[in-house]
């Protein structure tokens, strides 16, 4: 085959100044970090299902979820601890899953990620909901009756500091299920965000 | 002109309309925070931040759309096959597009049901649009894909370039498949959302307006195809060889696994050395111009474009990036600083870039300058610096009072709300972004009017392989 | 940590920020043939540098992530003369292509392919 005009006049050993090595080096490191991310999918994936090492079933909402300063890991943690029933109901994995099912779709229709974030996602006007379930504010509140007092706010917000929060029309059973929502993620482990200010003592 | 490079300059006018329409709902989402009780329950923050953030995906995909008409049949040599059809998508695309949001602001919201999702709104962030538009959307994207495998097929030039184009093109569409669906765990939903908008906006659209730069250069410069090439495979290696893993810095919090921190971090601390390299080609293709050009507005928004790419994309993102300070910069203003710093410097300069190409073309006129290209870039690039460092003060005050000593409580959010430093930050924000929309009005009234003296219409004649 | 965290962001800003003022002067110095552009870029790496040696010695980051920083000054000193190489020999190279004899024949061919199509 006939020499390319351009390896008679490049300069010898300069193969970096040949675009087929960059061309062949754009594929390897397109193929290579392509099957990396594959994998390490493959292995997220696992975890992050429900039941998966970082993301607990739905029916963790029957149990009393908190978040608690690991002195190993330098993070709060989040804790499943014992039954703790959301609307004095014990619900089973499936009833948990069509809950959470609903919850999500409310979340979505409403697009309350075009004000709050979700794991630190959406919008940055409203207060992040990964912890919601556990915020001091609905703390003042016990466990028993903190569902309800979250459902009311949806319902009908009030007005709460600057920022408000406009009425969307939210009905009691939809209600319901993004408050079981907010639940379960609060026990989703989330390697630490948010940062745990005022439970670690260290600090 | 080829009829694909008049399809180019009406998808290229769509998009700088839909610009506007992202810089007015801009200023609206901007005047909540410093009115928080602005049109409460008539027209609510979240409805104005979707129509704001939707359109700026929208007229990138649109001024990309038009860049690829436009070079197209230059670059094979003939005029685009299918180009019929494309045509018929670019008015779906509008229709789409317009249905969507008149719904956005006449409905805004369903109820919790499955029809909602469908014909509202989906309420996932930057693909809320309803399903029924994103199958709009991929038709949209499958004639286009169409038409450039179709006439690179056909034609008996294909570049290096074009290649590289096509199978860029695979995942760009592949993975707005994401836009459809609504998975019940946050978690999963989040990962493969961030396959999407990361994929997108920092790989295939990386390699996208390298593949439309590298043709603009071209054009504009007179560049030879094997250099742009070669140096167009150098930023392939090197943005996908540290941006596919760099997916990794969204997936530290989302309750994926912890070794995402390393893989994550690692990576996307690399991600600015290659955008050092595309600055120093800037300076070099600028020197071998000695900075002189008959179209001084496309090439001045080619080096805004190097240079705000590095800032925005590379120093801003190289603030935040690295785990131990994610964790409270996170979803603050902080975040959108970076957000629109990145955006403008990666892939606005740029379009505006191949508009003005376009547009010297197109009115053949002895060379494009004025006094208007030079306020609108002066005013934009100030309003975007203004409000990225509003964004910023804001953002860190955020990151270190709310996050850090607040632990992001409720209350610690509302405390932040009445600091000083985040109010100030956030009317900072408001008025330069006034000052951009300034900049916006008189960019569009150059892009009218520029080069008009003496319209004459002339063939373009297709530009020869480097020969 | 939440008392280092702007002061380390600022840094590691700042880290990526004077590599971009370095690349540009020196890219400039060597383009206008002005060695004191040159040396103004050398001195802006070398801010560069003692920025990296405080965000290691000086910030509450971990030891790999210090590690990474370190190894990245080293890259970002080799990237503007590299890449202005690269770009000299790519664009040499091709103007020596358009000179050679084979070079023109080959164009004379190209250039009657393109009217034949």
């Amino acid at each position: 085959m006939e020499e390319h005009p351009i390896e008679k006049v490049a300069a010898p050993g300069s193969y970096t100044a040949d675009s087929r090595f960059w061309r062949a080096g754009a594929i390897a490191a397109t193929l290579f970090m392509s099957a990396v991310l594959a994998i390490l999918t493959v292995d997220s994936l696992k975890a992050i299902g429900p039941g998966g090492s970082h993301v607990p079933t739905y029916a963790v909402i029957n149990r009393h979820i908190g978040y608690e300063y690991d002195t190993d890991k330098h993070e709060c943690v989040p804790e499943v601890g014992g039954e703790e029933l959301l609307f004095g109901q014990r619900y089973d994995e499936t009833q948990a899953a069509q809950l959470m099912a609903k919850g999500k779709l409310v979340i979505q229709s409403r697009a309350c990620m075009g004000c709050h974030t979700f794991f630190g996602n959406g919008a940055y006007y409203a207060p992040d909901l990964t912890k919601a379930w556990l915020d001091p504010l609905w703390m003042t509140y016990s466990a028993q009756k903190r569902g309800d007092a979250i459902i009311n706010f949806l319902m009908n917000p009030f007005h709460v500091g600057y920022h408000v929060m406009p009425n969307l029309h939210i009905d009691h059973e939809e209600a319901q299920a993004v408050v079981a929502y907010l639940k379960w993620m609060s026990a989703v482990d989330t390697n630490g965000f948010p940062d745990c200010a005022g439970r670690n003592p260290a600090k | 002109m080829y009829r694909s490079q008049r399809l180019a300059l009406k998808y290229l006018t769509a998009a700088m309309v839909l610009f506007g329409v992202m810089v007015l709902f801009g200023a609206i989402s901007a005047t909540y925070y410093v009115n928080p009780s602005f049109l409460l329950n008539t027209f609510n923050f979240n409805t104005a931040k979707i129509l704001h953030i939707d359109t700026l995906i929208l007229w990138h995909l649109m001024g990309f759309f038009g860049a690829v008409y436009w070079f197209l049949p230059v670059d094979t040599g003939q005029e685009v096959e299918g180009i019929a059809l494309g045509e018929v998508t670019f008015w779906i695309f509008c229709a789409v597009i317009a249905v969507v949001a008149v719904v956005f602001i006449f409905v805004q919201y369903g109820s919790s049901t499955e029809f909602s999702l469908w014909f509202i709104n989906q309420g996932r962030k930057y693909v809320e649009a309803p399903r029924w538009a994103a199958i709009g959307v991929v038709i949209v994207g499958a004639v286009f894909a169409y038409n450039v495998v179709a006439t690179a097929l056909k034609s008996s030039r294909r570049s290096g370039i074009l290649t590289v184009l096509i199978l860029d093109l695979i995942p760009l569409l592949v993975l707005y498949l994401d836009a459809f669906p609504a998975m019940t765990n946050m978690s999963q939903d989040l990962f493969w959302w961030w396959w999407l908008v990361h994929l997108w906006v920092e790989a295939t659209w990386e390699v996208l307006i390298g593949c439309i730069m590298a043709w603009t250069l071209m054009e504009l410069l007179g560049a030879s195809r094997r250099v742009v090439e070669s140096w167009l495979y150098v930023e392939v290696a090197l943005v996908l060889g540290t941006g596919i893993l760099g997916l990794g810095h969204h997936y530290f919090w989302i309750g994926t696994p912890r070794y995402w921190l390393g893989v994550g971090g690692f990576f996307s601390a690399l991600e600015p050395l290659p955008l050092l390299g595309m600055v120093i080609h800037a300076i070099y293709d600028a020197g071998r111009q000695r900075m002189q050009t008959g179209n001084r507005p496309a090439f001045y928004w080619m080096l805004a474009e190097a240079f705000g790419n590095f800032l925005g994309a590379g120093v801003w993102g190289f603030m935040m990036t690295l785990p131990q300070i994610n964790l409270y910069s996170h979803g603050t203003q902080w975040t959108a600083s970076h957000a629109h710093f990145a955006f403008w410097g990666a892939y606005s300069c740029g379009i505006f870039a191949v508009i003005y190409l376009a547009l010297g073309k197109r009115r053949q006129s002895a060379g494009l300058d004025g006094w208007a290209w030079k306020w609108s870039f002066a005013l934009l690039n100030v309003g975007l610096l203004g409000m990225v460092g509003g964004l910023l003060v804001a953002g860190m005050d955020q990151a270190f009072f709310e996050r850090a000593l607040g632990g992001s409580t409720w209350s610690a959010f509302i405390a932040l709300q009445h600091r000083p430093w985040y109010i100030e930050g956030m009317w900072s924000r408001f008025g330069f972004g006034l000052i951009f929309a300034a900049g916006y009005i008189i960019l569009m009234y150059d892009m009218l009017t520029i080069g008009k003296a003496k319209p004459a219409e002339t063939t373009i004649e297709p530009r020869e392989a480097a020969a | 940590m939440p008392n280092a965290l702007i002061v380390t962001a600022l840094l590691l800003g700042a880290f990526v920020l004077l590599a971009g003022v370095y690349g540009l002067l020196y890219s400039l110095g060597v383009l206008l043939e002005r060695p004191p552009l040159k040396s103004a870029g050398y001195f802006f790496y070398l801010l560069h540098f003692l920025l990296m040696l405080t965000i290691v010695f000086a910030t509450p980051l971990g030891p790999w992530w210090k590690l990474l920083i370190a190894a990245s000054a080293i890259a970002y000193l080799a990237i503007p003369p590299l890449t202005w190489r690269h770009l000299r020999r790519i664009h040499r190279n091709e103007e020596r292509l358009h000179d050679s004899k084979p070079a023109r024949r080959a164009a004379r061919t190209l250039a009657g392919m393109g009217r034949g199509a």
